[in-house]
């Protein structure tokens, strides 16, 4: 019961998605031109780039666009069709629903990032399968995090407003232990040296997903 | 004269004899840090009150999500703004001591950098609620986030400065008041003004209750 509401759910954010393929195109220009944006404004690339440097602008746009993928949010759950949800599915299995969705979004908006720094800076990443796993356990952090808070802009109502200001301080304690991380990938430093703070991440993502699965019934009932 | 509780007694006569036996009390003689080790009664007493606020402001919130009397709400908003209070005075004693012991006020230590996310998320707290008009609903919403924002903020302040070298005393081979320079003398100045400035802290959130339920009676007429 739970997990099949909870699959028709995700399917149904995804194909929502896929229908109004305007959504994922904004996502897109939005990563696109930021990238494009950091490039110009490095002088085409000719500022030193170092792999700190690139690590930060890395960080920095995908910072932007988590929010741009929250920002959405429940909108639409919480707004016109809240009768709806409020009487068809429980409040856990919405909110883990949506976490999982951001959580794709974020992931796959990570990997554009990615190739398209790449593209315009070159990839300074020498431990791939590391990034990945940071990248992989910081859009879960991030993602279980904004949607939490994206639920309560949307009940203030001020979504596009409140979500950054909320957002940005509860983000930073996972995004000073990412950089160290990637850091680490970047420099292929080896895991030896990462598995403190990967399972520092890891029971912060813990956390942060608990707290949105029990926290987020009681912003749902009305 | 009105009643006062012993509790209130307890901290008027501990933060006396604490700021007496803070400027004047015998001090062990460091290397650089001279006189201003007394700044540890202050600087330190505040961090303590502030985790003790806002754990209680918390706790408040906790017990309004199970109950929802706006009581609770009340109070965990209390203390919140409390905790703000004594948290900026911790920011600005650290800096003004690390000003001289470490050549400037911001090293981006990470005990700084922490208790700075700290007063940012609960300016965000202070927010949000300003633009909720239900009261219920601000109720609702602010002790969802607090209690959210607090489980973050708190490995936050107790794990992270683990990761890299803090400037702090005890920290990285640096002087401390800690383990083995606070002679007995200073904790028995140390743990009263700790305490005292606690209970104090507990006063101020108090009389900002009281002052709210008054204004709800007025606006209630």
């Amino acid at each position: 019961m739970f997990f099949n509401q909870l699959s028709v759910l995700i399917r149904k954010d995804l194909k929502l998605e896929f229908r109004q393929r305007v959504l994922t195109a904004s996502l897109l220009l939005f990563v696109v031109s930021a990238c494009f944006t950091v490039y110009q404004i490095s002088f085409a690339g000719k500022a030193r780039i170092n792999p700190l440097v690139w690590n930060a602008i890395f960080w920095l746009v995908l910072l932007f666009s988590s929010f741009q993928v929250a920002s959405r949010g429940f909108q639409r759950e919480m707004d016109r069709e809240y009768w709806y949800w409020f009487f068809q599915v429980r409040p856990e299995v919405l909110v883990l629903g949506k976490l999982i969705y951001h959580f794709m979004m974020l992931f796959f908006t990570a990997l554009v990032v990615w190739g398209f720094l790449g593209l315009f800076f070159g990839s300074p990443v020498q431990d791939n399968a590391m990034f990945l796993t940071v990248i992989f356990l910081a859009s879960l952090g991030i993602s279980s995090a904004l949607t939490l808070v994206s639920a309560v802009a949307a009940r203030a109502r001020r979504n596009s407003s409140l979500l950054p200001v909320l957002g940005f301080p509860l983000l930073i304690p996972t995004l000073m232990l990412v950089v160290r991380l990637s850091v680490t990938s970047l420099d292929a430093l080896g895991w030896d040296m990462a598995w403190k703070n990967i399972a520092t991440l890891c029971s912060l993502d813990l956390i942060m997903v608990s707290l949105s699965f029990i926290l987020f019934p009681y912003l749902w009932r009305t | 004269m009105p009643k006062i509780s012993w509790w209130k007694w307890v901290s008027i006569l501990l933060l006396i004899y604490a700021v007496v036996l803070g400027f004047l009390g015998p001090i062990p003689r460091l290397h650089i840090v001279n006189e201003s080790i007394r700044n540890t009664y202050f600087h330190v007493p505040m961090w303590f009150g502030m985790i003790f606020l806002l754990g209680a402001s918390v706790w408040n919130s906790i017990q309004y999500l199970r109950h929802s009397r706006l009581e609770y709400d009340m109070l965990s908003h209390a203390y919140v703004q409390v905790g703000i209070l004594f948290g900026a005075l911790g920011l600005v004693t650290g800096m003004l001591w690390a000003n001289y012991t470490w050549g400037a006020p911001w090293s981006n230590d990470p005990k700084q950098t922490a208790s700075a996310i700290g007063l940012l998320i609960y300016f965000g707290y202070l927010v949000l609620r300003g633009s909720l008009n239900s009261e219920k609903e601000r109720a609702k919403v602010s002790a969802v986030y607090s209690i959210f924002a607090f489980a973050i903020f708190i490995p936050l302040i107790w794990v992270l400065p683990r990761f890299t070298d803090s400037l702090h005393p005890g920290n990285g081979g640096n002087p401390a008041f800690g383990k083995y320079d606070m002679d007995n003398q200073m904790r028995m100045v140390f743990y009263p003004a700790v305490i005292g400035w606690t209970l104090m802290g507990f006063w101020f959130g108090n009389l900002i209750v009281r002052i709210s339920r008054l204004q709800n009676k007025f606006s209630a007429l």
